[in-house]
C-alpha cells in the first residue's frame, strides 16, 4: 500500500491537506499525518512513505531540516518531498532545492495542479 | 754870529766825543780796560769730553790765581770757552764766533787734530787781524808745518816725536813687528804717520793696521779691531787714539787673552783710559791694566821736583775749577790730578808769561814777535821752552808712563818687554 | 657701493698699478742713472778736488793733513771712502774702518792717466763706484774717491717708494673723489632701485627723498607716483584679496565644520587610491584615528570591493558607485563613491581623484531585515489562511457538485435557487479567493521590487520563447472572452538579458489587461528589433485609456474605470510592477491608447553585449548583497 504523509504544525491545513488527498485514499492509499518533525522522521522510519509533504514554517526542526535529515537517512523507499510554504523566495526554492526537496509548492495552491502532481508521482489515476 | 759860533762849537764837541768814542773803541779792541779775553774751543761734553774739561781746569787754576793776584798788569784774563764736541764743524762755528763776536785777543786750548786742522785756514783767513792759536791740546802737523804753522803757536811735542820715540823704544827691546790702533781721522793718521816715518829708518814697516771711527765709545765693541790686528801677529801696538776706543781695544784685547804690550800716546787722556779699565776689571775682575804703556808730553805731576808740578798740585788744589755749567757734562767726574789739566796749568803759564812780556802793549800785532822771540824759558819743569820764527813748538820732549797700582808711574826701564 | 664703481674700480686699480709701476720703473731707472751718473761725478769732483789740492801736502808726506782733507769730503752724501795712494804706491790716508778692504790691493796701484771710473766690489761691503784721479799727473800720487754704489739703491729705493706712495695717496684721493662723483649719480641710483624693488616687494613704506633737477630727479618723480598709484592698486586688490580670503576662509570653515559635522563618513583619494582626507564621522565609525587612513592605500584598509569602486569612480568620473562595507563594530555602511570631475578642478589629468561618502546603513538595514522579515511573516500569516478558506472552499464546492448537488432531487424551486445561490455563491468565494491570492502576491511583488529584494536573474533569453510562454498561460483568458490573439513577431529576435520569468510576468500581465478591457475585436502581439534594443506591444480593440489616465495608468492601486460603478476587476499594482521590471532591465513602458478605440501598451528592453553587464548594476544593490551575506 502507497502512503502519503502530511508533515505540518497547523492542524487547519492538515486537514485540508486530508481532505483534498481525500480521492487518494479512496484509492487505497494510506494518508499519515505529522505535526512536526520529529514525529515525521519516526514515521517515515516506520510507515516508509512514498510521497511527503513537508511544511516548511514549522518550530522545533524546519522543513528543510527534516528534509535533509530524510535525504541522509535513505531508508528502503526513497520518498518524493514536496515542500509547502508560504515564502515565495527564489532564496527558499533554493534552499529547499539544497536540503533535497524535489519539489516546491508556495501557497495557496491550486487543488487541481496538486492532485495531478500526486497522481503522477505515484502513478495512480483518480478518475 | 753868536749863533754861529755857538753851533760850531757844539758840532766840534759832538765831532770830538764822537772821536774819543771811536778811539776807545779801537783801542777797546785790543783790550778792554779790565780784561783779556781769550777763545777756548775744545770738547767739553760727548766721549772725549774729559779732554776739554780737564785742560780748562788745568789752565783755570793757573789763570785764577793770576787774576787773583793782580792780573796781567792789572787786567785780568778770561777765557772763553764754547764747546765743540770735538767736531770740526762746531769747531769752525765757535771760532767765528769767538774772533767775530766775542772779539777774542787769541785763541787758546783748543783740542784734537781734526777740530784744530779744520780752523786753520780760518785763521788764515783772519791773518790780518793776527789772531793766533796758542798750544793746541794736539800733536798733529798740520798746525807745525808750512802754510799753517805761522798761525799757530804750540807747546807740546807732536805726536811724530811721541811715536817716534815709542817706536824707538820697542825697536831696542826688539820688538820690530808694530802694528797701529788708530783712530780714522787726521789724528789717527799723524800717529801712524809717525809710527810709519820712524819704522821706515829701521827699514820696517806697519806690520797691521786697523781704524775705528772718531766718537766710538767705551762700550762698543773693538773685537774686530782686535781680531785685524791679531791676525798681522805684532808684538806691539801702537795706539793712537781717545780714552773710550782705546780703552775698549785693550778690554776686547785682553778678553781675547791678548797680552801684548799697548802703548798709547797722550792725546789719549791717560787717567780716563785707566779709569774705565779699572772699572771694567772691577766687572769681571780681570786685569787690564797691565802692559800697557803711555807717551806724555809733559812731566807727571808724581814728580814733586819739578817747581811746575808743586804750583800745579797747590793751585789746582786750592781753585779747584770746573767747566761753567752749560759746559760741564753730566759723565764727567773732575780728576784731582791728570796730565791733560797739567798740560792745561802748563799751556796757561806759558801763555801768561807770553802776555807778561809784552808789556803794557797787549796789542795782537806784538804777538808774534814776543813769542818767537822766547828761548830757553823756564816755566818750572826739567826742560826749556823756546820759539822762533821757525819753530812755533815750545818743547820737543816726549815722557813715557806705565800703569801700577791703577796709576800712570814714570817709565824708565823697557826691559821687562824685551824680547830676545 | 655702487656696482658702476666696482666694476670700474677693478679697471682702475689694474690700470692704476700699471701706471704706478711703470713710472716706478722708469723712474727708478732714471734716478739710478742720474744718481750714478751725479755719483760719478760728484766722485770725480772730489777726487779732482783734493788730487789738485794735496799736492803740496803730498810731496810734504804730510798724511795728517791729506787725511784732515780727505775727512772732510768723507762727509758727502754717497761717499763712503777715500783713500791717497802715495808716489810710492802706499796708501798714506785713508778713511777705512775698521780696516783696508783686501780688494782695494787690487785697485790701490792703478795708475790712470786721467780721472778713472769703475766700479769694485767689497766683499761683506757691497758695490762701489771707484773714481781715481792722478795727483799731479801721478808724479804726487793717486787719490781713489770710493761712491756708495749701494747708497744709489738706497736712495732710489726710497724715492720710488716716496714716489709709490705719492701716487697711491694720489690714486687714493682721487678714487675717493671718483668714488664721491659717482655715488652721486650712484647713490640716487641705487636709492631707486630699492625703492623699486621695494614696490616690487609691495613695501611703500619710505619713499624716495631724490630733488636733484637731473633725470635722475625726474625719474624719482615718476616713479613716486606710479608708487602712490601702485599702491592705491594694491590696496584695492588687498582689500578684494583680504575679502576674498575671509570669504574663503569663512567658505573654508564653513565647508570644514559641515564635513567635519557630518554624520556620514567622507573619504577622498588620489587618483591611486591613496587616501588624503578622512573626516571625523569617517575615523569614528571605523574606530581608527585620522593618521591611520592618511597616505595609506584605500585597498589595504576597506578591502578590494572597495577599491574596485573607487577605481571605477576614478576612472568613469560621471558615474556614481556603491558598494557595501564593513564598519567597526559590526555595524554596516554603504559607501557611494563619486569620481571628482575634471571640469570642477582645474587639472591635466582626468580626474584629481574620488569621493566617498560612507553611511551608516545599519538601522536602514535593520529596517531592510525587518521588512524581509516582515514580508516573509506576512506572507506567511496571510497565505496559510487564505490557502486554507481557497483549499476547503474548493473541497466544499467539490463535495457539494459531487456529491450533495446531485443528490438533491427535488422541484421545489426555494431549493433549486438556492442550490444555484450556493453554486454562485461558492464560485464567487473562490474567485475573490483568487483575487485576494492575486493581491496579496502583487503586494508582496511590488514590495520586494520596490525594497530591492528581488534576485534579478540574468539569463540569456529569447524574445519570442517568452511571448509563446505568455501566451500559452493567458490562453484560458482569450478563450473564455473568445478574442482572438495575433501574433506579430519578427524572427531572428536577438537575445536579450533578463530573468525570463519576470518579462513572462510582464507580457502575461500586458495581455491578461488587453484580454480583460477587450469585449471585440482582437488583440495583437508584436515583437520587433529596435536598433540596440526589442520592442514588443500588446495591442487592443478595448476601451481605452482617457487622456489624464494614461498619467496615472503606472502608478499603484490604479484601475481602469476607477469609478463608483466599475467594478474593480484586478489588483491595481500589475502595471506597477511591470514597469519595475522593465525599468529595472534597462528598457522603458509606455501605452499609446485612444478612448473607445483601443490601447497599445509598448516596451522595449535593451540589447546588450554579454561584456556590458556591468551597466546593469548601476543602482543596484543586490550584488552586493551576495558579499554582505
Amino acid at each position: 500500500m502507497k502512503k502519503i504523509l502530511i508533515v505540518d504544525d497547523d492542524p487547519i491545513i492538515r486537514n485540508l491537506l486530508e481532505q483534498i488527498l481525500e480521492p487518494f485514499a479512496e484509492k487505497d492509499i494510506e494518508i499519515l499525518i505529522a505535526e512536526n518533525g520529529l514525529v515525521a522522521l519516526d514515521i517515515i522510519k516506520e510507515k516508509q512513505p512514498e510521497l511527503i509533504f513537508l511544511d516548511v514554517m514549522m518550530p522545533k526542526m524546519n522543513g528543510f531540516e527534516v528534509c535533509q535529515k530524510i535525504k541522509n537517512n535513505p531508508t528502503d523507499k526513497i520518498p518524493y518531498i514536496i515542500m509547502l510554504t508560504a515564502k515565495g523566495q527564489e532564496t527558499d526554492k533554493e534552499k529547499a532545492k539544497a536540503s533535497g526537496a524535489d519539489c516546491y509548492i508556495t501557497k495557496p495552491f491550486n487543488i487541481n495542479d496538486l492532485l495531478n502532481k500526486v497522481s503522477e508521482i505515484l502513478q495512480v489515476n483518480l478518475n | 754870529m753868536k749863533v754861529k759860533v755857538l753851533s760850531v762849537v757844539r758840532f766840534s764837541f759832538k765831532l770830538f766825543v764822537a772821536l774819543i768814542s771811536i778811539l776807545l773803541f779801537i783801542s777797546n779792541v785790543e783790550a778792554n780796560s779790565n780784561e783779556i779775553y781769550i777763545g777756548m774751543s775744545a770738547a767739553f761734553k760727548g766721549p772725549t769730553g774729559g779732554l776739554g774739561s780737564e785742560l780748562y781746569r788745568g789752565s783755570m787754576a793757573y789763570i785764577n790765581y793770576i787774576n787773583d793776584n793782580g792780573g796781567i798788569n792789572g787786567k785780568k784774563i778770561i777765557i772763553i770757552p764754547y764747546d765743540d764736541g770735538y767736531n770740526p764743524t762746531p769747531a769752525i762755528e765757535n771760532t767765528i764766533k769767538l774772533i767775530e763776536k766775542d772779539n777774542v785777543f787769541l785763541l787758546f786750548d783748543y783740542l784734537g787734530t781734526p777740530t784744530v786742522t779744520r780752523v786753520l785756514p780760518l785763521l788764515k783767513s783772519y791773518s790780518d787781524r793776527n789772531i793766533y792759536l796758542f798750544f793746541p791740546f794736539t800733536g798733529a802737523e798740520p798746525h807745525r808745518q808750512p802754510p799753517y804753522d805761522k798761525y799757530v803757536f804750540n807747546f807740546r811735542a807732536s805726536y811724530f816725536q811721541e811715536t817716534e820715540g815709542l817706536v824707538n823704544n820697542f825697536v831696542k827691546i826688539g820688538r820690530k813687528r808694530i802694528a797701529v790702533f788708530y783712530q780714522a781721522d787726521a789724528y789717527g793718521r799723524s800717529g801712524w804717520n809717525g809710527v810709519k816715518s820712524t819704522l821706515a829708518k829701521y827699514g820696517l814697516d806697519i806690520v797691521g793696521e786697523a781704524t775705528y771711527r772718531r766718537g766710538t765709545k767705551f762700550n762698543e765693541s773693538m773685537k774686530n779691531q782686535v781680531h785685524i790686528l791679531r791676525k798681522s801677529n805684532p808684538d806691539a801696538i801702537i795706539s793712537v787714539g781717545a780714552y773710550a776706543a782705546c780703552a775698549a781695544f785693550i778690554r776686547d784685547a785682553r778678553d781675547a787673552g791678548w797680552d801684548v804690550p799697548i802703548a798709547n800716546v797722550s792725546f789719549v787722556g791717560s787717567e780716563f783710559l785707566i779709569d774705565l779699565l779699572m772699572k771694567t776689571e772691577q766687572e769681571t775682575g780681570k786685569n787690564y791694566t797691565r802692559n800697557l804703556i803711555n807717551s806724555q808730553v809733559v812731566p807727571s805731576y808724581e814728580d814733586i821736583s819739578l817747581s811746575a808740578v808743586r804750583q800745579y798740585r797747590d793751585m789746582i788744589d786750592a781753585y779747584d775749577p770746573i767747566p761753567p755749567d752749560n759746559l760741564i757734562d753730566k759723565n764727567y767726574k773732575p780728576l784731582r790730578y791728570s796730565f791733560v789739566s797739567f798740560e792745561g796749568f802748563l799751556n796757561a803759564r806759558l801763555l801768561v808769561e807770553i802776555l807778561k812780556r809784552m808789556g803794557k802793549q797787549i796789542t795782537k800785532s806784538n804777538i808774534k814777535q814776543v813769542v818767537e822771540s822766547i828761548k830757553n824759558l823756564d816755566i818750572g819743569i826739567d826742560v826749556k821752552v823756546s820759539f822762533s820764527p821757525e819753530k812755533h813748538q815750545g818743547i820737543d820732549k816726549v815722557y813715557y808712563t806705565t800703569v801700577k797700582d791703577g796709576r800712570f808711574i814714570p817709565l824708565e826701564n823697557w826691559d821687562r818687554w824685551k824680547i830676545k | 657701493m655702487s656696482k658702476l664703481f666696482k666694476k670700474t674700480l677693478i679697471m682702475i686699480v689694474i690700470l692704476f698699478m700699471i701706471i704706478a709701476f711703470t713710472i716706478a720703473i722708469s723712474t727708478g731707472w732714471n734716478l739710478y742713472n742720474d744718481l750714478l751718473q751725479e755719483y760719478k761725478s760728484k766722485g770725480t769732483a772730489i777726487a779732482k778736488s783734493i788730487a789738485s789740492s794735496s799736492i803740496e801736502t803730498l810731496l810734504n808726506r804730510d798724511a795728517s793733513t791729506i787725511q784732515a782733507m780727505i775727512d772732510r769730503f768723507l762727509e758727502i752724501s754717497g761717499v763712503s771712502y777715500i783713500f791717497v795712494v802715495d808716489a810710492n804706491g802706499e796708501i798714506i790716508s785713508h778713511t777705512f774702518v775698521p780696516t783696508i778692504p783686501e780688494e782695494i790691493s787690487k785697485i790701490k796701484n792703478d795708475k790712470p792717466k786721467d780721472t778713472y771710473v769703475k766700479e769694485i766690489v767689497f766683499e761683506n761691503m757691497g758695490i762701489f763706484i771707484d773714481i781715481t784721479s792722478p795727483i799731479l799727473e801721478g808724479i804726487a800720487g793717486y787719490v781713489h774717491v770710493g761712491m756708495d754704489k749701494s747708497n744709489i739703491i738706497a736712495q732710489i729705493k726710497s724715492a720710488m717708494l716716496r714716489q709709490l706712495l705719492l701716487i697711491s695717496l694720489i690714486f687714493i684721493f682721487s678714487i675717493i673723489i671718483a668714488y664721491m662723483l659717482v655715488n652721486k649719480v650712484s647713490q640716487p641710483l641705487n636709492a631707486l632701485t630699492d625703492y623699486a624693488k621695494k614696490l616690487t616687494l609691495h613695501d611703500f613704506s619710505s619713499p624716495v627723498d631724490i630733488k636733484s633737477d637731473d633725470e635722475i630727479g625726474l625719474l624719482a618723480n615718476t616713479m613716486k607716483s606710479m608708487a602712490t598709484d601702485l599702491h592705491e592698486v594694491f590696496d584695492r586688490y588687498e582689500q578684494a584679496i583680504n575679502d576674498a580670503i575671509v570669504e574663503l576662509q569663512n567658505t573654508l570653515a564653513y565647508l570644514t565644520a559641515v564635513i567635519d559635522n557630518m554624520a556620514d563618513g567622507l573619504l577622498v583619494t588620489d587618483t591611486d587610491g591613496v587616501i588624503t582626507h578622512v573626516n571625523p564621522a569617517l575615523s569614528h565609525m571605523f574606530n581608527m584615528r585620522e593618521s591611520d587612513f592618511i597616505g595609506r592605500d584605500c585597498r589595504s584598509i576597506f578591502g578590494d570591493k572597495f577599491a574596485e569602486i573607487v577605481e571605477k569612480s576614478i576612472t568613469n568620473s560621471e558615474e556614481i558607485f556603491t558598494t557595501e562595507i564593513e564598519l567597526a563594530q559590526k555595524r554596516i555602511g554603504k559607501a557611494v563613491a563619486t569620481g571628482i570631475h575634471k571640469d570642477t578642478i582645474q587639472s591635466d589629468e582626468k580626474g584629481i581623484g574620488a569621493v566617498i561618502l560612507i553611511r551608516d546603513i545599519t538601522s536602514e538595514k535593520e529596517v531592510d531585515r525587518m521588512k524581509t522579515d516582515f514580508i516573509s511573516t506576512v506572507s506567511h500569516e496571510l497565505r496559510t489562511p487564505l490557502t486554507a478558506v481557497k483549499g476547503f472552499t474548493e473541497i466544499i464546492k467539490k463535495r457539494l457538485e459531487d456529491d450533495i448537488f446531485p443528490n438533491v432531487t427535488t422541484d421545489n424551486k426555494r431549493v433549486l435557487k438556492s442550490i444555484l445561490r450556493i453554486r454562485d455563491n461558492i464560485n464567487i468565494i473562490l474567485s475573490e479567493g483568487e483575487r485576494l491570492t492575486a493581491l496579496i502576491n502583487d503586494v508582496l511583488d511590488i514590495s520586494k521590487l520596490e525594497a530591492g529584494r528581488i534576485d534579478w536573474k540574468l539569463e540569456n533569453v529569447r524574445p519570442a520563447d517568452a511571448i509563446e510562454q505568455a501566451i500559452i498561460a493567458t490562453s484560458a483568458l482569450f478563450e473564455q472572452k473568445k478574442l482572438p490573439l495575433i501574433k506579430d513577431i519578427d524572427e531572428n529576435l536577438p537575445e536579450i538579458i533578463c530573468d525570463k520569468d519576470r518579462i513572462i510576468q510582464v507580457i502575461i500581465n500586458l495581455l491578461s489587461n488587453a484580454v480583460k478591457f477587450t469585449d471585440s475585436g482582437s488583440v495583437t502581439c508584436r515583437a520587433q528589433k529596435l536598433e540596440d534594443s526589442i520592442l514588443v506591444s500588446i495591442s487592443d480593440t478595448g476601451t481605452g485609456i482617457s487622456e489624464t489616465e494614461k498619467d496615472h495608468v503606472f502608478e499603484k492601486f490604479r484601475q481602469a474605470g476607477d469609478t463608483l460603478t466599475d467594478k474593480p476587476t484586478g489588483t491595481g499594482l500589475g502595471l506597477s510592477i511591470c514597469r519595475q521590471i522593465i525599468e529595472h532591465y534597462g528598457g522603458t513602458i509606455w501605452v499609446e491608447s485612444e478612448l473607445g478605440k483601443g490601447s497599445t501598451f509598448y516596451f522595449t528592453l535593451p540589447l546588450k553585449n554579454i561584456n556590458d553587464v556591468s551597466d546593469i548594476s548601476k543602482i543596484t544593490y543586490n550584488n552586493i548583497e551576495k558579499e554582505y551575506k
